[in-house]
């Protein structure tokens, strides 16, 4: 006759006191993506504003669903090609802003678009 | 209500997404292996037809500036996949039917349906750089049409709807019935025998005589635009019954090794999709065949394997496949595609337990396969895989002008100064 090995499955001891404050582990998409659906990646090359913490290597990531402010700092795209400034006004017109002395700022013409607003940088040490 | 919403030039709009360069000029996507051409901006459309062979058309290409590149499905799914996200968060009942098309129920939605749907499609637009348009109708086939005359007319900003249209009939009238959904080629060709030119035509035709010389279904479109609801949504969530792996390959495959990495291949992606929807399968077929068009010779066959048991075990499937292939295959010939069928798919609590097979321990190759497809989700398709499948896979289909997988691989980021 076998005896069924209930005993196996029964806990020794006390349960940790941790147990019950054991919360979900710290998710990084869902803190730096508020809208995934329109949020993208991309990764910097040039060294225009490296004086707001954007370096050469950098990855960006880009919300295309947010209006941009005074300030904020935009991917645009200028003559068909894309950059990363910061958004700004100079005498009622908007400018995009280097952040590097060695660059001027760039005055945005109609044919210019505003592609999304950068919410984060991720730079790798 | 029924809205249709579906993206214009879909393939050709999520290139531009990521390539202002392409903004305004006329561009053309490739299928898979650069073969023909199966999406152009709206600049593109009065130079080449769909579905152009791409090599009878390189002049056409360089007289007119025309960009061409080869398909990029990854993005296209991935930016489809966005789409639809956004698409949800307005309405709960929505059927995904194609990459780039969507039907969703309007009933219930609060406010004017034309101001909700304009909304939705500026959200996508902006989030995502994707223009869309929208028919909103009674039905899905008078959906369909108002899509059309929304993407056609500029000054509806994107959206129409069907009780806007002053005069139905005389618009019906101008509408071949080869533009309306469900009609085919064939339909349309035999309705013209019989006089039925226009789609006001088609709508006050005879039931029962469309009934007879057609079928229930030609009947139901007839019904549809009669503004009466035929078509019901349907429910993506309901398993498919069959699944399919097809591709031609990059270059003419002579040797069996190769086809058995092809076969290998292609039932591995099949499997992946076997096991998303969590079913099992009875049997795999697979198909074979040369170029049509290829003095070489044409040969073109295909074998169906019964597996012992319903399963979606991975090596078991593999092995079925390639027995199949071994049946049909004849040395010799110059293969230009292959495709695997799983057929005979139920749920897996449905399976019968083959008496004879008592000891086909599922419980362990389940677990394998959690494990497998786990792996894979989480670090790339093929990351593990069985060595069937290949490495180098010189078969694979030639895609020169691929721009990058810029929403999905780490490596291949969208580049900004």
């Amino acid at each position: 006759m076998k005896i069924p090995l209930f005993f196996n499955t029964i806990k020794a001891g006390f349960p940790s006191p941790a147990e019950d404050f054991i919360e979900d582990k710290l998710n990084l998409n869902h803190f730096l993506i508020e809208h995934p659906a329109s949020t993208f990646f991309v990764k910097v090359s040039g060294d225009s504003m490296i004086n707001a913490g954007i370096l050469p290597g950098s990855i960006l990531i880009v919300d295309r669903s947010l209006d941009p402010h005074n300030n904020s700092t935009v991917v645009a795209v200028i003559d068909s090609e894309f950059t990363v400034k910061r958004l700004g006004y100079l005498k009622n017109e908007r400018y995009l802003f280097p952040e590097n002395p060695k660059y001027k700022p760039i005055k945005l013409k109609d044919s210019d678009e505003i592609w999304g607003v950068v919410t984060a940088i991720i730079t790798q040490l | 209500m029924i809205a249709l919403v579906d993206c214009n030039n879909f393939f050709a709009s999520c290139e531009r997404a990521f390539n202002p360069k392409l903004k305004d000029k006329p561009v053309v996507i490739l299928s898979s292996n650069d073969g023909c051409v199966i999406s152009r901006s709206s600049e593109a459309k009065k130079y080449i037809p769909m579905g152009a062979p791409a090599y009878q058309y390189e002049e056409e290409f360089n007289k007119h500036g025309i960009a061409v590149l080869s398909a990029n499905f990854t993005l296209y799914a991935d930016m489809s996949n966005r789409i639809n996200k956004i698409t949800r968060q307005y309405v709960a009942d929505i059927e995904t039917y194609s990459i780039d098309e969507s039907f969703f129920n309007l009933k219930g939605i609060p406010g004017d349906y034309v101001e909700r749907c304009r909304a939705l499609r500026k959200e996508v637009l902006k989030s995502t750089g994707i223009p869309v348009s929208i028919g909103i109708a009674p039905t899905k086939t008078l959906a369909k049409i108002c899509n059309h005359y929304a993407k056609d007319n500029k000054d509806t900003q994107g959206v129409f709807l069907w009780s806007h249209l002053s005069n139905k009939d005389e618009f019906l009238k101008k509408l071949p019935v080869e533009h309306v959904w469900n009609i085919g080629y064939k339909i349309s060709k035999r309705l013209n025998e019989s006089g039925v030119y226009n789609t006001y035509q088609l709508k006050t035709a005879d039931s029962i005589w469309i009934r007879k010389a057609f079928s229930v279904n030609t009947l139901r479109t007839v019904t549809e635009l009669n503004e009466i609801p035929c078509f019901e949504l349907a429910n993506n969530n309901d398993p498919r019954k069959n699944i399919m792996s097809s591709q031609s390959f990059g270059k003419p495959v002579i040797t069996l090794d190769e086809l058995e990495e092809a076969v290998s291949t292609y039932t591995t992606r099949a499997w992946d999709k076997l096991m998303e929807q969590k079913s099992a399968c009875g049997y795999v077929s697979v198909g074979i065949r040369t170029s049509y068009h290829k003095d070489m010779g044409f040969y073109s066959n295909y074998y169906t394997q019964a597996l012992e048991v319903s399963t979606w075990y991975l090596p078991d499937l593999i092995a079925a496949g390639l027995k199949a292939l071994k049946n049909i295959y004849k040395p010799g010939f110059k293969y230009k595609k292959a495709s695997v069928f799983l057929l005979g798919i139920t749920a897996r609590d449905q399976i019968n337990l083959n008496l004879l097979n008592t000891d086909y321990d599922y419980k362990k190759y389940n677990k394998l396969m959690n494990a497998v497809e786990k792996i894979n989700n989480e670090n790339g398709s093929e990351f593990i895989k069985y060595a069937s499948v290949g490495i180098q896979k010189k078969w694979r289909a030639k895609s020169e002008k691929r721009s990058q997988a810029y929403t999905t691989k780490w490596s291949e980021l969208l580049t900004i100064n």
